[in-house]
């Protein structure tokens, strides 16, 4: 069954219950929550996600939950808890989502180490990957949004999992997060695009949420093999530029952008190596996702950048 | 004048896909080091061969070396092996 079978009231209560149990493959998330909000969120983000029976083994179990007291009237709040423990600070009950979204990156990131897990965007088009490692404000997202409006598959915009043994790359297929000027931008580029209301003053300033494609959460379950690494970078209006970026330096990218990369010792070197190796490695600037989806409709074509 | 040596022939790691560049995990530390090319000849010089003095590796790489080998390229020679010692990837002893 998909979320988006659920009457609204069966998602509420199995919300408030914790009998919520997203299929996010390769993982299972379990969520709990008694902020009303959250329910819509869920289905308009994940409608096409599969819900998962309720007694079977969830991988993690989350929970945004409204703070006890007079904050439940006054300026309410909520705090995020992974497996029944209280998780970060509580923040404004308004945030509830991102808190989710953020929560479910952070089990990923800090848990699952049977895949070396790399800060980064992955999408995919004809069975090759792109692999787009970069610190928050390169614009890493919003290209990353903008190209699955564009026939690219979504596999991730945050977190590459890759397989040590196979060389695969999964993802969740998750929705995007976009903040500040980068939803309007989305939102020029492709109006039709789901997003949810944007939610202002986070710690990353206005958040909103960008639905992922029906055809990528179709294919969650097919892990992508990466064929290019690339390094984006955005300033406004500037023209889109490839550039050759070294293997080695792309390497050290990577491995600075991987959650538990030293966790992995010299396994962890040779399969990012192997990574390394099997992609070609590129600097990407750019200003308008229009230029930026026809560079990327050309690299997916086979000419040199 | 000290005699260079590598930190343990068998203890690192190295990727080189230009041949210049190359990163080198440090099996004992964990530490992942990215190294310009002079250091990247210099450690793997070391690792295949007996420890020497900066100024014998500067008369191995002086066919490489644009000058042919001048002090100043000693200088840059003995800076590399420096910056390698402190970040454990070779090991220096009086000669």
């Amino acid at each position: 069954m998909k979320v988006a079978q659920l009457s609204q009231d069966d998602l509420a209560r199995r919300l408030r219950r914790g009998e919520l149990l997203l299929d996010l493959p390769p993982f299972v998330a379990r969520l709990r929550s008694d902020v009303a909000s959250l329910a819509r969120d869920i289905a308009d983000m994940y409608g096409e996600f599969t819900v998962r029976p309720s007694n079977v083994f969830a991988d993690f179990s989350v929970e945004v939950s409204r703070e006890p007291g007079l904050r439940r009237w006054y300026k309410p709040q909520a705090r995020f808890y992974y497996d029944g423990q209280p998780s970060f600070a509580p923040l404004p009950a308004q945030q509830a989502f991102p808190m989710i979204e953020w929560g479910l990156n952070w089990c990923v990131a800090a848990h699952a180490h049977q895949f070396l897990t790399i800060h980064a965007a992955v999408i995919e088009r004809d069975g090759r990957a792109v692999v787009m490692p970069a610190p928050p404000g390169s614009g890493k997202s919003t290209l990353c949004a903008g190209l699955i409006q564009r026939g690219w598959r979504l596999l991730s915009d945050e977190l590459a999992l890759l397989d040590m043994d196979t060389g695969l790359i999964h993802g969740m297929a998750r929705p995007v997060s976009l903040k500040n000027a980068s939803i309007a931008a989305l939102l020029d580029f492709a109006p039709q695009a789901v997003m949810t209301p944007p939610v202002p003053d986070t710690v990353k300033g206005t958040v909103s949420l960008l639905q992922p494609p029906v055809a990528s959460v179709q294919r969650v379950r097919e892990p992508a093999r990466a064929a290019w690494i690339v390094l984006p970078s955005h300033a406004p209006d500037a023209p889109p530029v490839f550039s050759t970026h070294g293997k080695e330096r792309a390497f050290m990218t990577l491995a600075e952008q991987s959650f538990n990369y030293d966790m992995h010792g010299a396994r962890g070197f040779e399969a990012m190596g192997r990574l390394v190796d099997q992609c070609e490695c590129l600097r990407f600037h750019y200003g308008r996702l229009d230029d930026a989806a026809a560079a990327f409709e050309r690299l997916a074509g086979g000419s040199p950048p | 004048m000290n005699t260079w040596s590598c930190a343990g022939r068998e203890r690192f790691l190295v990727r080189s896909w230009s041949g210049e560049e190359g990163v080198v995990y440090d099996t004992l530390s964990g530490d992942t080091h990215l190294l310009e090319p002079l250091a990247l000849e210099l450690l793997q010089r070391l690792q295949a061969a007996a420890p020497r003095s900066a100024r014998a590796l500067l008369d191995d790489l002086a066919e490489l070396l644009e000058d042919g080998g001048s002090e100043s390229s000693l200088a840059a020679i003995e800076q590399g092996l420096e910056s390698m010692r402190r970040a454990g990837l070779v090991v220096a002893s009086a000669a």
